[in-house]
């Protein structure tokens, strides 16, 4: 069994947007290996939480430690390799359209500071077959389905042996059989010690796939049962 | 049908290549009104030493003593040229410029015989004039000098009008070259923001994200030199066909000069822009990309 190890951390914290109170006195903390959902009305303040926890908004307020990293503390030079402990996974977080799925991420290893061509190879192989992509590494982008590409997006955020991934939305786009299949995914990859930060509005997922459920609302955050009407 | 890949990278290149051609274009117009504006000089400096002074001699001055007085003026800073004109020389060209034979006419030569100077272009000026004149005037055989000077003076102060709306023109141009160069580089790079964004949210550190940019502003700005430089060059060279004579103001060495400091001020110019957008953009949140 995992062994478990506090990675996501805040204490009385508060964040803004543009001077905007968004979430105030928030107090929470996520392990290893933990699913995590995170619910609650278009401009709760759900992707506001996840943009202070990949270091996009600034900490106000309060203590929020995450992957290691003090978000108090946080430079402007650090927050790159925050980053390379975290996956982001985004609804519209772009591919580049003129590159293979392979050579999606080998730019992403060159880009988090890989050197060695074998390992790079090694590692995009892992990935691709963990989300069922090993026979597709040479097909590009827009000749892959809906599903497919929001794998090929988690197999890039699953590179470099993230701690968290951070998705926001990522069925958003997604038929239900599709959406289903990429949080049996993320599932898996929870299984295997990566701790899942998942925004979402679609509560059939949530009825269906097990989760802690955290709701933003009314500039709060509060837990949840999964039986508690949503 | 032609793949997404493949139109993605048709269409960086086509970005390029307008680019390059943009700043060419810009550093064209830089160069060739560095090029007037050394013509421009290089002609002031030829109307400059055209104009003459004329030291008249005594009566019966010895041959000797007016060979002595040439060499003498000759050494002296101020003089670019100097021309000895007989009594006899100039009677000559007199009755040919008026078409009758005024010594004929006369009975006598009234005319004296004449050192006719030019000054080198950068001493054509009040304070000069006046201290050349004093110098001419101490030598004993000459008894009178003719500096034209209100001629010199005007010359002088046209030219040097023309010269600072020149160089007013010129800092214009450069703060226009730097404005539209900036500007394409940095369509160039907000069209390429999302890539930017994607890069940073994998992680890649802010130096990674630049380099390529700022690589990419490297060779265009030297790509878009070379081509204005090519066009300088080909214009030079057609150029005479069209104004004759305008060769004898060509400056080769400065003209090399000029070269090198367009393809310079283009690497400069692109790569600063270049450096500077992709940082600006790096700092621009999520939602202000769209």
């Amino acid at each position: 069994m995992t062994e478990k190890k506090t990675v996501i951390e805040l204490e009385k914290a508060s964040i803004f947007q543009q001077n905007t109170l968004i979430l105030s006195d928030i107090n929470l903390v996520i392990n290893n290996a933990e699913f995590v959902y995170l619910i609650g009305y278009t401009g709760s303040g759900k992707t506001t939480l996840l943009k202070l926890l990949y270091a996009e908004l600034n900490l106000e307020q309060g203590n929020a430690k995450i992957a290691g990293f003090d978000l108090n503390k946080i430079t402007d030079k650090e927050i790159p390799f925050l980053r390379r402990k975290l996956g982001i996974v985004f609804q519209d977080f772009q591919l580049l359209t003129d590159r293979s799925a392979y050579e999606n991420l080998y730019f992403v290893l060159k880009a988090t500071a890989w050197k060695n061509k074998a390992e790079m190879d090694t590692r995009i192989n892992e990935v691709l077959e963990l989300v069922g992509l090993g026979t597709k590494s040479f097909k590009m982008p827009f000749e892959l389905s809906g599903g497919e590409q929001q794998r090929l997006v988690i197999a890039r955020a699953l590179l470099n042996h993230p701690e968290v991934i951070l998705a926001d939305e990522p069925t958003g786009n997604l038929d239900p059989t599709t959406s289903d299949e990429i949080m049996k995914l993320l599932h898996d990859i929870s299984k295997l010690g990566t701790t899942i930060l998942m925004a979402t509005h679609d509560y059939r997922l949530i009825q269906k796939f097990e989760g802690r459920i955290l709701k933003c609302e009314k500039g709060r955050i509060e837990e949840q049962s999964k039986f508690h009407k949503i | 049908m032609e793949s997404n890949a493949t139109k993605t990278k048709r269409k960086r290149k086509f970005t390029y290549l307008s680019s390059i051609i943009s700043i060419a274009m810009v550093l064209f117009m830089l160069g060739l009104f560095g090029i007037i504006y050394k013509l421009s000089g290089n002609l002031t400096s030829l109307i400059k030493e055209n104009v003459r002074i004329s030291a008249y001699l005594i009566d019966n001055a010895e041959t000797e003593l007016i060979n002595q007085t040439l060499e003498k003026i000759k050494l002296m800073e101020e003089i670019k040229e100097v021309r000895f004109i007989s009594k006899e020389q100039a009677a000559l060209e007199q009755s040919r410029e008026m078409g009758e034979d005024i010594v004929g006419f006369l009975g006598y030569n009234p005319l004296p015989s004449t050192i006719e100077i030019s000054l080198k272009a950068n001493f054509v000026g009040s304070k000069n004039l006046e201290n050349v004149k004093q110098k001419l005037s101490a030598i004993s055989i000459i008894s009178e000098v003719n500096l034209q000077q209100l001629a010199f003076e005007k010359v002088d102060k046209n030219l040097n009008s023309l010269a600072f709306i020149l160089i007013g023109i010129a800092i214009l141009f450069v703060l226009i070259s730097i404005v539209l160069i900036n500007n394409t580089v940095r369509l160039n790079i907000f069209a390429r923001r999302f890539l930017i964004k994607s890069m940073q949210l994998v992680g890649a550190t802010h130096w990674f994200i630049i380099k390529p940019f700022a690589k990419r502003g490297i060779l265009n700005g030297l790509y878009g030199g070379l081509i204005a430089v090519t066009l300088l060059v080909g214009l030079l060279s057609v150029l005479p066909n069209w104004v004759s004579q305008i060769e004898i103001l060509y400056d080769r060495q400065s003209f090399a000069i000029l070269f090198i400091v367009l393809i310079l001020a283009g690497i400069i110019i692109s790569f600063l822009s270049s450096w500077f957008s992709a940082k600006r953009f790096l700092k621009i949140k999520i939602e202000d990309l769209y």
